[in-house]
């Protein structure tokens, strides 16, 4: 069970799994890669997907629509552990569909979010061969 | 804003993809820069390559 441990460690925090296995350049790699995607992502007014799409009727009631290619990025976008938490909790990355980067922003963390679940699964994958059970 | 060329925004996407993935496939050093250049050649000019071809489009 404990190389699942590294596993959410490292989807929380980037870089930290390998931290914890004593590979420190791998983890600042990591860290600082995925946090100058989300700032960039942030800075060309990308934003984070939600699951749904929210319609309203002629009535003026509004209707919240559940869309697979939504689900998909907003899985993507929850890859990024607590840099989206502490991301959402700031009010950033709501998007600016008006702006010119706003595609590229929101690939940018999407990307972010899908290479640290890649660099989770590495930490489970570098555990799992060690045999490591001491977390 | 910033990147407002998208070429760069690319160029600079690339870059920091193509670094996060050699750093995760391989250990060594050599290894590594020489599948963060591949990657980046890759990426860089095949979204040239499909760009120019979508021109024609």
């Amino acid at each position: 069970m404990r190389p699942y441990l590294f596993f959410l460690i490292s989807w929380l925090i980037p870089g930290s799994g390998h931290l914890l296995h004593k590979k420190y350049t791998k983890a600042v790699v990591f860290f600082s890669g995925i946090l100058l995607l989300v700032v960039l992502g942030i800075i060309m007014e990308g934003k984070f997907f939600l699951p749904y799409a929210e319609t309203s009727n002629n009535y003026g009631i509004v209707q919240r629509q559940f869309h697979p290619l939504l689900i998909l990025g907003f899985l993507g976008d929850i890859g990024l552990g607590l840099f989206n938490i502490i991301v959402n909790f700031l009010g950033f990355a709501k998007g600016n569909i008006e702006s010119v980067t706003y595609h590229y922003g929101t690939t940018y963390l999407v990307s972010a979010g899908l290479l640290n679940y890649m660099i989770a699964l590495n930490a489970f994958d570098i555990a799992k061969k060690e045999g490591r059970n001491d977390l | 804003m910033i990147f407002r060329s998208h070429f760069i925004s690319m160029l600079v996407f690339s870059g920091i993809v193509s670094t996060i993935i050699a750093f995760i496939r391989y250990d060594d050093n050599a290894m590594i820069k020489k599948e963060g250049i591949k990657l980046f050649l890759y990426m860089s000019v095949g979204i040239i390559a499909g760009s120019w071809i979508i021109n024609f489009l």
